[in-house]
């Protein structure tokens, strides 16, 4: 086994295309490393991508862009982020202890495609779109909802790399809120993670656009269609936001496992929805007065 | 057999060249190949935070960091925390009874001593969210935010 530091994208993209499947990035190593010291992963190579400042920062130009290496404490404590994308900074601060997201990424946790991802229904609900660089082929992107495509599994060929992350700059009368719901209060993965991004009309009395992301309701974060399309143009009332509840539940293939049983997930699921529901109409009204 | 490869990193200041085999941990080569016992093992998995030391100033979980990624790096161990802050610290965690088994101890330490140099009046709620990563079974954890707010007070009273 290889292990290569490697410095710039384009020394990156020449090993990828050289080692192709044969080949792990690593970056703060929280999740790879554990997945290639028990074996689910096998590398030939090992490409230790952590110091690549290129693929560092967040920048806004037209809409935000947040490098693949930026890091999870980088996210939770960008007061930026914080306001624009509440959603994001919160799962990022939820996501293990300040010890792990001090050198995990965003990157790495996108590209992992777990089914419990913390990051994941954020991204999904802000209509993220991730960047892919290849030597051979060049760049391209992808919305998050085609990259990601099972229980670990994603779009990304295997000599490409994940280098940004572009996130549309939300609309005016709008919030976004992630609710996780975990047995401890910290160091968990989500039993259910929801995220919510909501968009009032002009009077601030119906829902102009909505968008929904679970993780933990099947084998990959998906976005909840039906429910969204239940509540487009709708004033968010007990009624509706009740049917949507149930839409967002009849999506889910929910199971027992070790964080908690199927029963739960699906009675804890209404209750987490509701509670985002309020919190980003509180932060609309909240704006708007 | 894999092969082994050397890695200059500084080590509480001083600039150590270590062996390291394969994707060993951070961890594994401070206790057993520098003889830094002061950095626990408890989980193995980044859960628990007894391993934690600080990596160019930030605080991560040594067992789950490869050792060569810390090529040209700036670690800092329990053994290495002997600023002020740090020792004020120690003493109020004795003090408060914050220590009871003690194994947690040097991670917690690492941990706190991290959050009071880049906040100098951290409240009860940070306080809790910095140590969310480090599992203490005997305390209950009250005792140990007495000890930061205790260091916060002394700080306060010293006029600084």
């Amino acid at each position: 086994m290889e292990f290569l530091s490697l410095t710039t994208v384009e020394e990156t993209l020449d090993k990828l295309a050289t080692y192709g499947s044969d080949a792990a990035l690593i970056a703060g190593g929280t999740h790879a490393r554990y997945m290639l010291m028990s074996g689910q992963t096998q590398a030939k190579a090992i490409l230790h991508i952590e110091r690549l400042e290129a693929l560092g920062g967040y920048a806004l130009n037209g809409s935000a862009r947040l490098g693949a290496l930026t890091n999870m404490r980088q996210i939770a404590e960008n007061e930026d982020i914080r306001v624009r994308f509440n959603s994001l900074a919160i799962a990022a601060g939820k996501c293990g202890g300040w010890q792990t997201q001090s050198v995990a990424t965003i990157g790495g946790n996108v590209c992992a495609a777990s089914p419990s991802a913390d990051l994941l229904p954020p991204l999904l609900v802000l209509e993220t779109e991730i960047e892919l660089h290849s030597q051979v082929r060049g760049s391209r992107s992808l919305s998050l909802s085609d990259f990601i495509t099972g229980a670990y599994q994603s779009a990304r060929a295997p000599d490409e790399m994940a280098t940004a992350f572009h996130l549309p700059l939300p609309a005016p009368r709008s919030a976004n809120r992630y609710i996780k719901i975990q047995r401890r209060s910290a160091m968990e993965r989500p039993i259910i993670g929801l995220a919510l991004s909501l968009e009032m009309d002009d009077s601030q009395s119906h829902i102009k656009t909505i968008r929904i992301a679970l993780s933990g309701g099947g084998p990959m974060a998906f976005r909840a269609v039906e429910a969204e399309g239940l509540l487009t143009g709708q004033a968010p009332e007990t009624e509706v936001l009740h049917a949507a509840a149930e839409a967002i539940s009849a999506r889910c293939t929910f199971r027992d496992d070790a964080r908690a049983s199927a029963t739960y997930r699906a009675a804890v699921l209404p209750r987490a929805f509701s509670h985002a529901v309020s919190e980003c109409l509180a932060a609309i009204s909240d704006n708007g007065s | 057999m894999q092969t082994t490869h050397s890695v200059t990193a500084t080590i509480n200041g001083r600039a150590e060249t270590f062996e390291v085999v394969g994707l060993e941990s951070l961890m594994d080569v401070l206790r057993n190949r520098l003889h830094l016992s002061g950095t626990k093992e408890g989980c193995r998995e980044g859960e628990c935070g007894a391993c934690t030391v600080l990596l160019d100033g930030k605080p991560i979980n040594s067992c789950a960091y490869i050792a060569r990624a810390a090529e040209g790096r700036e670690i800092e161990t329990i053994e290495g925390l002997n600023d002020d802050l740090s020792y004020r610290l120690k003493q109020a965690i004795v003090e408060t009874g914050g220590v009871q088994c003690g194994y947690c101890t040097p991670g917690i330490i690492v941990m706190l001593s991290s959050l009071l140099r880049r906040t100098d009046a951290p409240d009860e709620a940070l306080i809790r969210e910095a140590l969310s990563g480090n599992i203490c079974r005997c305390t209950g954890y009250a005792q140990i935010v007495d000890a930061v707010l205790a260091v916060i007070d002394g700080n306060k009273g010293a006029g600084s």
